[in-house]
């Protein structure tokens, strides 16, 4: 089972990617040598005590989906509230909204050790960042105040939605449709696929971020806008309100990840709701949502691809132990 | 005969070297990481995405000076290990330099490509190009991490990396500056059918 190997990442992180250097500088706050080591450890001891016990169970059993509702492996929804309330998911987050404010290099090292325990477990908080980063950069004051806080602490998790049946990696084909309503807020109604984490029963809301094309909108990717689209609409106290009409129709039978429920969206088709459309808020400006989808998988994409070269090690490491 | 003999030893060597036997059942945990490593390359829009992005929008950047600035960055870490005096990292700093003349050699060419507008003939060669970069720098951050050291002698790891896959970044930058027209050709003979 993993081990994480807390002083090849400790070595990494100060001498190759040249934290010690930063440290030494005075670039960093007042964040010391010894608290990295001590988030490390921790960090690894998680990943290695909590997380790397649910792989197998999370590829062998996997995510399953009835009546649009999915359950995560066993373990997963205890573990991920103890991870969360453990302030894991807020550690590179912004301090305004209860983030700690640590840097992304030190996130980054722990999502290594998340993914490298179980990759099915450590995507659902992977998309959650790049929901903070759309948020927190383009989203309005009130879009901010009523979701950031609960996305930071991992309370509540987010999505991406991009992908459609007939539009991948050039969105210029996007179909999915946003009209606008009275209150300023808008009615979503389209299909997306492959979105990760789409539905779960890891928290008790899930903020969607969902790209959809105006009526008026011009074509291409120059017309593509971005919205959140919450599984529960939330009230002004912050309280939860009403389901969204937002639902997960089906979820891929994957190659790998089984963890992790890959789902089919569906927006706006009259499953829950008195007016037809899921209801969604813009993000940023209208006809500018590709720029703050970017911004945000930008985010995620470091935490990323730090995973994928570290993947060849682990199966080595598996090979030795055998 | 013989050939297919021979050649499928030489397959044999790329499958059973990382994982044997064992790394082919699933009750041994390895096949679980196999799988589930397979999405890495498909999330962020495909490593191939990724590949036409750094070599049309980031190689361009600052007129070409911005990725010379990082390949002398990742040469001045073959400087420290020189200066290191070091047997234990063998031959790691030439072979890396040379893997760098490769990766300046290709960078100078996709440059040259795109500037005379046949951008078909540099997206040929982004896929390998990712890679030869990527091969360079990751010998030159496992110097880096050599140099450091205090505890251990890291320094052995680089020079494995180097000694065993530098040599890969030459045949990597022929495929960059000598595939393109052949992979144009094949690809209209496969699109008609």
């Amino acid at each position: 089972m993993y081990r994480a190997p807390v002083a090849e990442i400790s070595h990494t992180l100060k001498q190759v990617a040249d934290m010690k250097q930063a440290l030494e500088a005075g670039q960093l706050g007042d964040l010391s040598e010894d608290l990295v080591d001590a988030v490390l450890e921790e960090a690894g001891k998680f990943a290695s005590e909590r997380i790397a016990p649910l792989n197998r169970d999370a590829d062998t059993i996997g995510a399953k989906l009835e009546n649009a509702v999915v359950t995560t492996p066993p373990g997963f929804a205890e573990t991920y509230k103890d991870w969360s309330e453990g302030g894991w998911n807020a550690i590179s987050g912004p301090e305004e909204f209860g983030g700690q404010g640590l840097p992304n290099m030190l996130a980054v090292a722990a999502s290594e050790m998340w993914n490298s325990a179980s990759m099915g477990f450590a995507l659902c908080p992977l998309l959650t960042i790049g929901a903070i980063e759309a948020v927190a950069t383009h989203g309005s004051d009130e879009l901010k105040a009523k979701y950031l806080e609960k996305l930071v602490s991992g309370e509540w998790t987010g999505t991406m939605n991009l992908t459609e049946p007939a539009c991948g990696s050039d969105l210029a084909a996007l179909k999915t449709q946003a009209k606008p309503a009275d209150d300023g807020s808008y009615r979503i109604f389209g299909q997306k696929i492959y979105i990760t984490y789409g539905e779960h029963d890891m928290t008790e809301n899930i903020c969607h971020l969902v790209l959809a094309r105006l009526p008026d909108a011009p074509a291409g990717t120059r017309g593509i806008s971005l919205f959140l689209v919450p599984k529960f609409l939330v009230n002004d106290d912050g309280s939860l309100g009403a389901r969204n009409d937002a639902f997960c129709q089906s979820i891929e039978h994957k190659i790998g990840i089984h963890g992790s429920p890959t789902c089919v969206m569906i927006y706006g088709d009259g499953f829950e709701g008195t007016e037809p459309g899921a209801i969604g808020y813009l993000i940023g400006e209208e006809n500018r949502g590709l720029a703050c989808i970017m911004n945000a998988n930008r985010a995620k994409h470091q935490a990323m691809k730090v995973r994928a070269w570290r993947r060849s090690f682990i199966i080595l490491m598996c090979n030795v132990i055998y | 005969m013989q050939r297919v003999a021979f050649v499928i030893l030489v397959l044999m060597l790329w499958t059973c070297s990382i994982a044997p036997g064992m790394g082919f059942i699933e009750e041994t945990g390895a096949a679980q990481y196999m799988r589930d490593a397979r999405i890495n390359p498909i999330y962020e829009g495909t490593n191939g995405i990724q590949a036409i992005d750094l070599v049309t929008r980031k190689l361009p950047l600052s007129g070409g000076d911005a990725v010379k600035a990082y390949i002398a960055d990742l040469r001045s870490i073959l400087e420290d290990v020189r200066g290191a005096n070091h047997d234990g990292f063998g031959k790691t700093a030439e072979l890396l330099d040379g893997a760098l003349n490769e990766v300046e050699e290709a960078t100078d060419w996709l440059l040259a490509q795109m500037s005379e507008g046949k951008l078909d003939a540099a997206l040929s060669g982004a896929t390998p190009y990712q890679r030869l970069f990527g091969l360079a720098a990751g010998g030159c951050y496992l110097a880096k991490a050599g140099l450091a050291d205090s505890e251990k002698d890291r320094a052995s790891l680089a020079r494995f990396y180097a000694e065993n896959f530098a040599a890969e970044c030459a045949a990597l930058k022929h495929t960059v500056t000598g595939g393109a027209d052949s992979l144009l050709v094949a690809g209209e003979l496969l699109k008609a059918g």
